[in-house]
């Protein structure tokens, strides 16, 4: 796999790595906050159905020149999360930004003022559209799970970058 | 490059709405390449909000 960096798109670094080789991620899949598109690209040249999202114009097209580079297919939108998406996929992945805002105020790297905002929109959404999801949370802004009803969740991965533990997470609706 | 992989594939209509009413979408003015779509727009069947595909990607942020 080639992936080219992009100017104001987040480059791929651990937590993105971590977002690799889950092995039952198959079939239609979903790569939201694609960035350079290196999550979706990997689960493509794997042979599934992948379709990318982002809110950045810049990293819409960092993901379509890294599909070309690659040769592979795949639909690229520019959306808010999944607001513009319908129907179910199989596996919803999200490495979201999840910084606070005082910190990082940057699109690819905030996720609100806490931290977590994006990612409890995105899991709110989630719950209709996608059977199981996976994403990545900081101990910096953990996933606020009081305000995400109906969904499972469980810590299946997790890396230590200086002070800071970065988790994967996997989230299932509870009664399938 | 193969054009094949550069533009959208008119199937990618069925799986997107409207961000706003999530009403279909309908594609207008579009410019086709060997099947698959280089630019145009989404008109929403419902509110009527439109929104562009340029270089094959559809931008569906509410504006």
């Amino acid at each position: 796999m080639k992936i080219e960096k992009c100017k104001g798109v987040y480059e791929p670094e651990d937590d993105s790595y971590l977002m690799l080789s889950i092995p039952e991620v198959k079939g239609n899949i979903l790569d939201v906050g694609c960035g350079t598109g290196i999550v979706g690209i990997h689960y493509l040249e794997k042979g599934n159905k992948v379709t990318f999202i982002d809110i950045d114009p810049r990293a819409a097209e960092c993901t379509k020149r890294n599909l070309e580079l690659n040769k592979l297919k795949g639909e690229v939108i520019i959306s808010d999360l999944l607001s513009s998406v319908r129907g179910e996929f199989d596996y919803c992945l999200f490495n979201p930004p999840y910084l606070p805002s005082d910190q990082f105020n940057h699109i690819d790297l905030s996720g609100g003022i806490v931290g977590n905002e994006t990612t409890t929109r995105f899991l709110i959404q989630a719950k209709e559209k996608c059977k199981v999801s996976y994403v990545i949370e900081s101990s910096i802004a953990p996933i606020d799970w009081r305000n995400i009803e109906c969904l499972c969740h469980e810590v299946v991965g997790k890396i230590t970058y200086h002070l800071e533990e970065i988790r994967l997470i996997r989230v299932w609706r509870c009664q399938q | 490059m193969d054009l094949k992989y550069r533009y959208m594939n008119p199937d990618l209509l069925e799986i997107i709405c409207c961000p706003v009413c999530k009403g279909d979408l309908i594609l207008r003015d579009e410019k086709i390449e060997e099947g698959e779509i280089q630019s145009g727009k989404l008109v929403c069947k419902n509110c009527g909000r439109e929104y562009p595909i340029e270089d094959g990607i559809p931008d569906l942020l509410p504006r």
